[in-house]
């Protein structure tokens, strides 16, 4: 009779049974498309049986050959099926021009296999037959089929629906048991994907879109499903560039090492009087909204804040949409703060983003880059209002739901931004921006004309300031060779400033007697 | 118009020294068979039709050189029809010259669309393909 393990053994098998891992580790492969790993909560889960779907020009053949060059080695080797379609030859030609085509590769590690006569001549079977041929010969870790639109019209003419169902199913079931990472590339139709079994049983289902608005072009991924891993829902915007197809995660993938620290610190503007007015300055991590017509130094304000970040050791990055970067430097040289020598040791970028066409994540993607590249701690867009023209129409209504998840992430990493906005001087009202966008904001100065004895003349006021209370003052300012002063006196004789034309509640100060510039009527 | 590189020339001057090294065909139509070898590798990757659309192409290419390409055609299989005949009544170092200039034209078309490097890269993983010495 067998002994019975005592309790204590008992209970260690017990426990060891606990700590085993009680599910299969699923390997996630790379896909060589930048932000796509993310977007996919890491990658291709390995083995699956994916569909790359979408109509012409959206970028499916370049995605597969990205996800097939990221992966094949002469060990495992990725075999890629042409059916009818786009000659394997322009494909080579075309393919080539991008930067993850790797020549060498071609031939054992990537290899081509032309199954138009098998589609055009012979039956399903024969399709098949020629597919498992070629793999069990070479034990691919990765097998595309495009385009599979292609031999599933050959179902759809030849065969009846159960045969397609017996293609799909043998498939599927061959190149998971042969350890095969599979992606069918085909231009389908949403409307097809009801009741088609290929879509019931991929396990990914990667969407490529396109949207026309007005002269521009969007393109958008969708993962509709993806088996194994969560991915990040919606509609992400691709772009295809000299790299490739690119992915811009809608939550932006923004994973800063840094978090916004407990204790915040009061940063400085670089301008004295309004750190007082502020109430000691910024509070760190704050979104701070600068607003105010042209021409009432804005942008000014905004290169003494970067200054008076990079004298205290901060990195920054300034974002502009409008003057070239050397218009910066040289108004900050006109100033006395130097930015070239920042710009030159690395702490400083002045990121130029000015073609139309680009998309709001793109833009959001090329800041956060360069806040990761600097380590960045101070940030400037100047201005949302040319950020938004440089935007493709298509985009443009993503616009504040873009800015709001960049905000959020980089302040949420500790990193002050000053966001500038141009708004018209109204002699009524007294806006803050055309875009309702001060809700994405902890803090707003408002910057205005007044007209004040015969003169033009600016004030500025802190309008909010939720880590804090802050100066109710309005207060004049100058720009002078310093850039923007606040000027004293700090009370004024004047009511109704918000207006543009303030009535004087204190005395008129003497005024010399000036001849009229046209002789006046004689009565 | 030949769009191959003198490089190429030379590269395929050397396949078909190979070629004939081997003496496993006649020596005016090495190039020929060197050509047939290449069907089944090119063939893979672009169709037979499509292997087949570029020796005919190759073939119109080299037309002004050597005129009595004009006797051949390509078969289903990337054969040449005619070359029996041809091989009978001509001079064999003529044969042989118009195989390397058909070679010659067949590689340029390769390199004028997907470029030296990747027609280099295809080639040499060809098992059944190898250079002769350099001169």
């Amino acid at each position: 009779m067998a002994k019975k393990p005592s309790a204590s053994a008992s209970r260690k098998l017990t426990k060891s049974a606990a700590t085993q891992p009680a599910k299969v580790a699923i390997r996630k492969l790379p896909t060589g498309v930048r932000g796509l790993d993310e977007i996919l909560g890491g990658g291709i889960p390995e083995f699956s049986f994916n569909v790359i779907a979408g109509r012409p020009g959206c970028g499916k053949t370049t995605m597969a050959h990205q996800i097939v060059f990221a992966n094949a080695t002469e060990e495992k080797p990725a075999l890629f099926f042409t059916v009818l379609g786009e000659p394997a030859i322009k494909m080579l030609r075309y393919q080539q021009q991008f930067s993850f085509f790797d020549g060498s590769k071609l031939g054992k590690a990537v290899r081509f296999i032309n199954l138009s006569d098998q589609v055009l001549h012979q039956d399903l079977d024969a399709v098949l037959a020629e597919i498992i041929k070629q793999v069990t010969a070479t034990n691919p870790g990765i097998v595309v089929v495009d385009s599979f639109r292609t031999v599933m019209s050959k179902m759809n003419t030849a065969a009846g629906e159960m045969e397609m169902r017996s293609f799909i199913q043998q498939l599927t079931q061959f190149l998971t048991s042969w350890e095969a990472t599979t992606f069918l590339v085909g231009e389908f139709a949403e409307e097809e994907t009801r009741g088609n079994p290929l879509f019931t049983i991929a396990d990914g289902l990667f969407w490529l879109s396109q949207k026309v608005e007005r002269n521009s072009v969007v393109r958008k991924l969708q993962i509709l499903k993806v088996r194994g891993t969560g991915s990040v829902p919606g509609l992400h915007t691709v772009r295809i560039n000299d790299d490739g197809l690119q992915a811009f995660s809608r939550t932006l993938g923004f994973v800063l090492k840094h978090r916004k620290p407990a204790a915040r610190r009061r940063l400085s503007m670089g301008i004295p009087e309004l750190d007082k007015m502020m109430g000691g300055g910024v509070l760190e991590g704050d979104s701070l909204l600068i607003a105010g017509p042209s021409g009432t130094g804005k942008t000014a304000l905004a290169t003494q804040f970067i200054a008076a970040g990079l004298r205290n050791g901060e990195p920054a990055i300034m974002a502009i949409f409008e003057e070239r970067p050397k218009g910066y430097t040289d108004r900050a040289d006109s100033f006395g703060l130097n930015l070239k020598a920042p710009q030159e040791k690395g702490n400083l970028e002045i990121i130029y983003l000015r073609p139309l066409d680009l998309s709001v994540d793109e833009i959001m993607q090329e800041i956060l880059d360069a806040v990761e590249r600097v380590g960045a701690k101070r940030l400037v867009i100047d201005s949302l209002v040319s950020l938004e023209m440089a935007l493709a129409p298509g985009f443009r209504e993503d616009f504040r739901e873009s800015l709001y998840r960049l905000i959020v992430a980089l302040t949420g990493a500790g990193v002050t931004i000053l966001s500038t906005v141009e708004v018209e001087d109204s002699f009524t009202g007294f806006s803050f921006s055309h875009y309702t966008i001060s809700f994405l904001t902890d803090d707003i100065i408002r910057m205005r004309y007044v007209e004040i004895d015969g003169q033009l003349r600016k004030v500025m006021v802190v309008i909010k300031m939720r880590g804090g209370n802050h100066s109710k003052d309005i207060r004049e300012y100058v720009i002078t060779d310093k850039g923007v002063v606040v000027i004293q006196p700090r009370s004024t004789d004047y009511n109704g400033l918000t207006t543009g034309i303030p009535t004087r509640t204190g005395p008129s100060p003497p005024q010399k007697t000036e001849a009229s510039p046209e002789p006046k009527a004689k009565k | 118009m030949n769009r191959a590189t003198p490089k190429l020339r030379i590269y395929a001057e050397r396949l078909i020294a190979y070629e004939m090294s081997r003496n496993t065909s006649s020596n005016s139509t090495a190039a020929f068979v060197v050509i047939e070898k290449l069907s089944p590798h090119f063939g893979a990757l672009m169709g037979a039709a499509g292997f087949r659309a570029l020796i005919s192409r190759a073939l119109v290419l080299a037309y002004p050189e050597v005129a009595w390409l004009r006797d051949l055609r390509v078969r289903e299989d990337g054969t040449f029809e005619g070359l029996d005949e041809l091989e009978a009544q001509a001079n064999p170092e003529e044969i042989s010259n118009g195989g390397v200039v058909l070679l010659d034209r067949l590689l340029g078309l390769l390199v004028t669309f997907i470029g030296e490097d990747l027609t280099l890269q295809l080639l040499s993983n060809i098992n059944d393909l190898e250079l002769g010495p350099e001169d």
